[in-house]
């Protein structure tokens, strides 16, 4: 499992689809029949993790487009990207 | 000997039952939609009695004997349950309790006990159409399909709601699978029930238990009401992207809300009417 840095760059697996919803989003894995629902930050932090963007820049994305986060959002992201490698929702680079 | 159909949508069952037993049929099963017929149709069950034993056939295979009727109506129910499910291979199965307002229906999903047949009953007590206690379908087209099964009136209820002296008894699991007594009652008893049209769905509402009484409501995120619909589906299979977009679509048009409620019939009839005119507004999106 790829090391999370704030250098590192995830990338979704181009299989999975994504679908909006008004305050998050699903991820429907058709091999396995499996749905994954994301509240509104991990929505936004999965259209984020393309491969073109790394942990840091996430961040920063957050703070600028979440007025929730008072507090630093590092251990959210981070956080929520290790689930998604958990899940195995993301390419191994 | 007489002759019933039960149908929903496009799928319909016949029963042929000898004149003392049809009396016991139409009011335990299905009471609200069985008809009597002319002809049988491609699925029909037949009942014989033969030395005070009863015979439940469908489709000329023998599938129960018993004594007593209200086993055999039981298993006749859960039978034309399952046949009419399957004969609907294109609807998501959800289980919860589907009522209409003026052709505008709302969904309320729930865990067995969680006031679902109770809020049907007060709102058909309120002029509302009964479209299914149990089981919500929803066709590709995200319409509601009506599912007028008989309402199972479990123990906790039968306090609040009078039982007619005639109604059989039938056993049915609990929550933790143990067996109790419940009565099948036609939804009209209580109310009008839909007539055979689709209803456009309006809202999601998720009943939880309240246990300080009265009743909340709160707006859920779509994400979460997305998650919980989940738990209640009987048929997450059928979500490949061709019915998980319109699903979706339909969720994000409109409200979800969580309804915490201890039982509705037991509310003070003033916050009964509260809770039915907020139900109205939420129909209404007002």
């Amino acid at each position: 499992m790829e090391k999370i840095n704030l250098e590192y760059r995830p990338t979704t697996r181009p299989d999975l689809p994504f679908r909006e919803l008004k305050d998050g989003g699903v991820v429907y894995e058709y091999q396995s029949g499996t749905l994954h629902s994301l509240n509104t930050t991990a929505a936004y932090i999965w259209t984020l993790c393309d491969g073109n963007h790394t942990i840091s820049e996430i961040i920063t994305s957050i703070q600028q487009n979440f007025k929730q986060f008072e507090t630093d959002p590092t251990s959210e992201v981070i956080k929520t990207v290790e689930k998604f490698q958990t899940l195995n929702l993301l390419i191994n680079n | 000997m007489p002759l019933f159909k039960i149908q929903v949508d496009s799928a319909e069952v016949s029963l042929e039952c000898s004149q003392s037993f049809s009396a016991g049929i139409r009011s335990a099963v299905f009471s609200a939609i069985i008809k009597s017929t002319p002809q049988s149709t491609k699925i029909h069950y037949r009942i014989l009695t033969h030395n005070d034993r009863l015979y439940l056939y469908r489709n000329n295979r023998l599938t129960h004997r018993n004594r007593q009727s209200n086993r055999i109506i039981y298993a006749l129910e859960w039978q034309i349950v399952n046949d009419l499910v399957i004969k609907n291979p294109t609807a998501l199965k959800f289980h919860a309790a589907a009522l209409a307002w003026h052709n505008s229906g709302l969904i309320f999903c729930g865990a067995p006990s969680s006031g679902k047949t109770s809020l049907s009953i007060l709102l058909m007590q309120n002029g509302w159409q009964f479209l299914s206690d149990e089981f919500a379908f929803l066709n590709p087209n995200q319409r509601l399909i009506p599912f007028p099964r008989n309402l199972i009136i479990k123990p906790h209820l039968q306090g609040n709601i009078p039982i007619p002296a005639d109604s059989l008894i039938f056993r049915v699991d609990d929550d933790h699978g143990a067996k109790q007594e419940a009565y099948y009652l036609s939804p009209k008893l209580f109310g009008t029930v839909s007539p055979k049209k689709l209803i456009i769905p309006t809202s999601f509402i998720f009943l939880e238990n309240h246990e300080r009484g009265g009743f909340r409501f709160e707006p859920l995120a779509h994400y979460a009401a997305f998650r919980l619909l989940m738990q209640h589906l009987f048929n997450p299979q059928l979500l490949k992207r061709e019915r998980l977009d319109p699903l979706l679509n339909l969720l994000n048009a409109i409200p979800v809300y969580s309804l915490k409620i201890a039982s509705p019939l037991n509310l003070p009839p003033a916050e009964q009417q509260t809770l039915v005119k907020q139900l109205i507004q939420i129909i209404n999106h007002d």
